[in-house]
């Protein structure tokens, strides 16, 4: 849906990481009109990823190291989670075989 | 430079379980649906009810709803049973993103396995990512509504 989108927003903020920058100054860049990059820095900025703040007449753009550790933290709980979910199935399941012993014990390890 | 190192997301998550290698394996694929949270953890939330990861390079990572919705969440890029996974990771976005998850199993020293998860790339090679992430708050649903809005 929004291919081209993506590759403009990775090359604003690869742009932005290099030097905070105002909307001009990006679009002079970059092969798409100044309210494309608006919107793109619209979206970034609802990611988190960009913070923007007014100096005299310009809104200068830049990455957000917070708002890029949040997401990161986001999945760090998110697979943390995850996996102690995982981590309980498989003890229950090694507890299991270890007590019921033969009983359960399969030949065939095809499937 | 300094501001690359800060955003340069990469998330590491370990656990040793008891089981050996083949069956930690085995349980974390092919029947992710007995352990992954699908509750809280998926697009389609109370609705989903199953996940699959389809075993093969190209395979699909997706989850299901009772009614025969599916929502995808990765494509397996890397299968090695017993030691190794890799999969494109985007749940709720049919997109393809440069975020990736690789999972290893390595014998752990008293016969259980130890599994490494590694999830890097969505600063700057996946924004989308990064945004659908932001939104996951309160969990998947605001994807949901998003990609039901989209349809």
């Amino acid at each position: 849906m929004d291919a081209v989108g993506d590759g403009t927003r990775r090359a604003i903020l690869e742009r932005l990481l290099e030097h905070p920058s105002a909307v001009g100054e990006l679009a002079a860049g970059l092969p798409v009109s100044r309210p494309a990059v608006s919107q793109h820095l619209r979206v970034l900025k609802q990611a988190r990823l960009v913070t923007d703040r007014q100096v005299g007449t310009r809104r200068i753009y830049t990455v957000d190291p917070q708002g890029v550790r949040e997401v990161r933290e986001y999945w760090e709980r998110v697979w943390s989670q995850a996996l102690a979910r995982f981590k309980a199935v498989a003890d229950t399941e090694a507890q299991l075989r270890a007590g019921s012993g033969h009983e359960e014990k399969s030949d065939g390890d095809g499937g | 430079m300094v501001m690359e190192a800060d955003v340069a997301l990469e998330v590491r998550a370990s656990v040793t379980v008891a089981l050996p290698r083949e069956e930690a394996f085995q349980l974390f694929t092919e029947r992710i649906g007995s352990w992954w949270p699908l509750a809280t953890h998926s697009v389609f939330h109370a609705d989903a009810v199953a996940v699959t990861i389809e075993p093969v390079v190209g395979g699909r990572v997706y989850e299901a709803t009772g009614d025969g919705r599916t929502s995808d969440w990765g494509t397996i890029t890397e299968w090695q049973p017993g030691e190794r996974l890799a999969m494109t990771w985007h749940p709720g976005d049919e997109s393809d993103l440069a975020t990736l998850v690789e999972v290893t199993f390595s014998e752990a020293p008293d016969g259980g396995t130890d599994v490494d998860l590694l999830h890097t790339g969505w600063a700057v090679h996946g924004a989308e990512a990064a945004e659908q992430a932001a939104d996951y708050q309160d969990g998947w649903v605001p994807v949901l509504e998003r990609f039901v809005n989209a349809a």
